[in-house]
């Protein structure tokens, strides 16, 4: 784990190399992943790494190199490239925005995570979660702990370090016909377990067997946590402000509209125990926990330097680089309903489950308009009840719709797994959500 | 001590730690990024990445240890020996490696200009030229422009005394423009990964497209939404590329038929067996290719990184499906050598199977042929939307544009969001004719993820405008 006395003396000597403004992003990850797959473990790796981006800047103009080679020779290279780039570059459209040097929050490292989840432990989780699958049926997946240290500065002594461990787990049960069910879990703090996925993998693929083929068409769909992260994920990327400036977001003018239902409210929360413990962004800007929709209203969008600056608007705090392209959700959230998963259900006259989607993507993001399938654990719902399992089916639908038809919204959430880091959604039932095709 | 005797040594003392067999792969990579939005400079970026990943198999199982750090490898060593071990703890069958002869040698990618000698201010002026022809087109609103360059040096050693170096060379070219309404936004975009120096850049001839994609996206904007319905196409390689990735390529690798990815990217209609069924993949008139050797394909190597020679082995022949995609680690279990796709992302990852060049052979005929033989339908240009179930069977593809095709000839009219869907093998069943060898196109595919960690590979795919009947089109008809 790269410390944050190291972090600090290589910014400090990485700017002492240079004769104008500065920043300097350090980025340390080792990465842990057991896979398995046919019930035994496949691959097994680990990789460590550090890399060092050097930003000059001159009134406006701006170079940036990055390196992994952090030897004394290799970081004065570093300036010297940075330093003879920034004298060949045009002028951009901004000056540097000097990094805050507001406080912000830090939680200490304890590295209990990194000791629960060595090699050998993840080894033998697996080995035991294994051993709960049941004949004609193997397991797949992955147990991930990644070390991450993180830290900016600049040549005018900004700091910021923060250093954190996440657990991921992933399986997939299937059984020889194919039939599959799943679990996952994530954590950056508390150990998750590991068994109880595999033991729940298990119990969906066993129920999945003998899957029918759905009807095409409008239907009633009950979405699981995973399921809804997984449509919301989508809708997030496109509420950074570079979107809404180019065009491309669905939000464009909508600011202060009432676009979806009033049961809708989408959140950017950094203070959320289950986030990523990291307080600031890649510009150094401490991060606002950002309401985006608010009872169907857009609220916000995200914002890195450059865009707040061409919006007039404040600087959320969600920059993954520092090349302008507007800001990107790290720690989503949907706000939860009234009912448990099961009462959803149970007040379900005819409609389908959907425990897990597969390959989503844009059709058209300005529309919201999204296509992706299911898998690993849809049934009908007959009767306020889960009955005949249903084969893999195609939908496409626009979010804009489907959020507009949500009926009802689980009051518990579960943490997710996503791109930027841990979501915690509800589950939700939608109305007149639209398969498309099938296999 | 050589950086040769160095590797040496590390791989003497996975032998001497107990190891059956080691390789490691050791790779040096440079990258530059010069990107233009709306005719200013948005980013000049510089990356540098150097570091080596050791495999090592004990007693049949695998452990994997990557560092950047080369005073660690004895360090790094241990670690891989040690997670091997680890992997002992649930091993149901031992892992056997195909055979392979020592290996020595060196190949380079041909290039006469090196992209990183160019000088930054001669690739600006060709963005800025770029623009320039952009701007000239009245209506065109958010565009972007770039070029990216990437180098890899690439070093071989495994405890069979094989010994390779190898230096890759790519650039790439990108141009998006784009055209807005109030309730709608269209692209109009290309691009191009190729291998090959700078001169690859020039043929590209940005400028003109630059031109020809303004002019076609302001007129885009206000086109009609595509008809829905069954309806014949031409498909331009600028969509067949992912076409052909996605439901051919990913499909015919044999680690996603055996469940290694399962959990990840999923797995495959096909099962090992099917090599030997006869399977109908395809009509006739599709012959589709994995091949290491062809010329500018990001996919291009003497060696993969397992050390075994590039080939270039047909996956459908005439339509019949005849092989799989293979790595050392698997190709034993149909009991067949490795197809040489062994391959990982940078130093960090360990090679899994990954395409190589995946190609649709060409026919005969010209585009305007195939148009010729449509009574009522569309020919489709440049991908915008992907989606594949888990098997690879069912797929659904969006593109920029619709061309109108009636009685056999382009309209000139045009729609916009065609989304188009069908079944794999029915699919490639519908195909009744490929364009000849001078329409042919290689387009790189820069961002291939699979694997976990997720490794983004660079793929390329070669074709000729292709003709499929009946293809569904459209989602109203069940909205």
């Amino acid at each position: 784990m790269l410390n944050k006395q190291a972090a600090q003396g290589i910014i400090e000597k990485l700017t002492s190399y240079v004769n104008v403004y500065a920043t300097v992003n350090i980025s340390y990850g080792s990465n842990g992943t057991t896979r398995f797959a046919n019930s035994e473990i496949t691959q097994n790796t680990t990789i460590n790494d550090t890399s060092v981006s050097l930003t000059v800047y001159e009134g406006k103009k701006e170079a940036t190199c990055t390196t992994n080679v952090l030897t004394e020779a290799g970081l004065k290279q570093l300036a010297k490239d940075a330093q003879a780039m920034l004298q060949v570059v045009p002028e951009g459209e901004f000056e540097a925005f000097p990094m805050s040097k507001e406080p912000v929050n830090e939680r200490p490292y304890s590295g209990e995570l990194a000791s629960a989840f060595d090699t050998t432990a993840r080894a033998a989780y697996i080995k035991e979660g294994v051993s709960h699958v049941k004949d004609g049926f193997t397991a797949a997946g992955a147990l991930v702990l990644t070390q991450n240290a993180i830290s900016v500065g600049d040549s005018l002594g900004a700091f910021r370090y923060a250093a954190y461990d996440q657990v991921a787990f992933n399986t997939v049960v299937t059984h020889q016909d194919g039939t599959a069910g799943a679990g996952e879990c994530c954590s950056y703090t508390d150990a998750p377990d590991i068994v109880a996925e595999f033991k729940k993998a298990q119990a969906t693929a066993t129920a999945a067997m003998g899957a029918v083929s759905p009807e095409l068409g409008a239907h009633t769909v009950v979405l699981s946590s995973t399921a809804f992260a997984d449509l919301v994920g989508l809708m997030g990327y496109t509420m950074g402000a570079y979107a809404v400036d180019d065009g491309t977001s669905f939000a464009v003018g909508k600011m202060g509209q009432q676009v979806l239902g009033k049961n809708f409210t989408l959140t950017d929360d950094v203070n959320c125990p289950c986030s990523r413990p990291v307080f600031f962004d890649y510009e150094g800007t401490p991060r606002r926990t950002t309401t985006l929709i608010n009872e169907g209203v857009v609220a916000s969008y995200l914002y890195d330097n450059k865009f707040a600056a061409k919006h007039k608007a404040e600087n959320t705090g969600h920059a993954v680089t520092n090349k302008g392209r507007g800001g990107y959700p790290a720690n989503l959230q949907v706000t939860g309903g009234t009912q448990s998963l099961e009462e959803i259900i149970a007040s379900t006259k005819k409609g389908i489950f959907i425990n897990e989607f597969h390959y989503t993507n844009f059709v058209n993001p300005r529309t919201l308009q999204i296509t992706g399938l299911t898998r690993n654990g849809t049934f009908m719902i007959e009767d306020g009840k889960l009955t005949t399992p249903i084969a893999t089916v195609r939908f496409t639908e626009s979010l804009l719709d489907a959020f507009n038809n949500i009926t009802a919204i689980t009051k518990e959430r579960t943490k997710t797994s996503g791109w930027m880091g841990i979501s915690l959604m509800p589950g939700a039932r939608i109305e007149n959500f639209h398969f498309t095709s099938k296999p | 001590m050589t950086l040769k005797d160095k590797l040496a040594q590390a791989m003497a003392t996975a032998k001497s730690l107990g190891a059956d067999y080691a390789d490691i792969r050791l790779k040096d990579i440079q990258m530059e990024s010069i990107s233009m939005e709306n005719g200013s400079v948005s980013a000049v970026v510089n990356n540098r990445s150097q570091g080596y990943g050791i495999r090592l198999y004990v007693d049949g199982s695998m452990g994997f240890a990557a560092s950047a750090d080369m005073d660690a490898l004895d360090e790094t060593v241990r670690e891989a020996y040690a997670i091997a071990n680890a992997s002992l703890t649930l091993q149901a069958q031992k892992i056997k490696l195909s055979p392979k002869e020592p290996a020595t040698g060196t190949y380079s990618t041909p290039v006469k200009s090196d992209p990183f000698t160019v000088p930054l201010a001669e690739k600006l002026a060709l963005l800025e030229a770029c623009y320039k022809e952009i701007k000239a087109v009245p209506g065109v609103g958010h565009n972007s422009v770039a070029l990216d360059f990437r180098k890899d040096d690439v070093i071989y050693a495994d405890t069979d005394s094989s010994y390779i170096e190898q230096n890759f060379c790519q650039c790439t070219c990108y141009i998006q423009t784009s055209a807005t309404s109030d309730s709608d936004k269209q692209n109009r975009s290309y691009m191009n990964v190729i291998r090959g120096g700078f001169e690859t850049v020039l043929e590209e001839k940005m400028p003109e497209i630059s031109a020809r994609l303004a002019k076609e996206v302001v007129e885009l904007i206000n086109a009609p939404d595509c008809p829905s319905g069954e309806f014949d196409l031409v498909i331009n390689p600028n969509q067949l590329f992912l076409q052909i990735h996605e439901s051919v390529g990913h499909p015919t690798e044999l680690d996603r038929v055996l469940g290694s990815e399962a959990a990840f990217a999923g797995r495959s209609f096909l099962e090992p067996g099917d090599l030997n069924k006869d399977l109908i993949y395809g009509s006739e008139h599709v012959t589709i290719v994995a091949d290491a050797t062809c010329d500018k394909g990001l996919g291009t190597f003497a060696y993969d990184d397992e050390g075994v020679p590039a080939q270039n082995i047909t996956l459908i022949d005439k339509g019949k499906f005849v092989a799989f995609q293979t790595s050392r680690d698997n190709a034993p279990i149909i009991g067949q050598p490795s197809s040489g796709a062994g391959l990982s992302d940078g130093w960090r990852n360990l090679p899994i199977v990954r395409m190589t060049n995946i190609n649709l052979l060409p026919g005969s005929g010209t585009p305007d042929d195939l148009i010729a033989g449509i009574k009522y339908g569309f020919l489709l240009d440049q991908n915008k939307s992907w989606s594949i179930d888990d098997l690879r069977v069912n797929f659904q593809f969006a593109c920029q544009v619709a061309y109108e095709i009636k009685d056999g000839k382009l309209t000139g009219k045009f729609f916009k969001n065609p989304i188009y869907a069908g079944k794999t093998t029915e699919f490639w069943g519908s195909c009744d004719g490929v364009a000849g060898p001078e329409y042919w196109q290689l387009v790189g595919v820069p961002n291939c993820g699979k694997g976990q960690p997720m490794q983004v590979m660079r793929v390329s795919h070669g074709s000729s405008p292709a003709r499929f009947r009946k293809v569904k089109v459209g989602v109203s008809d069940v909205k």
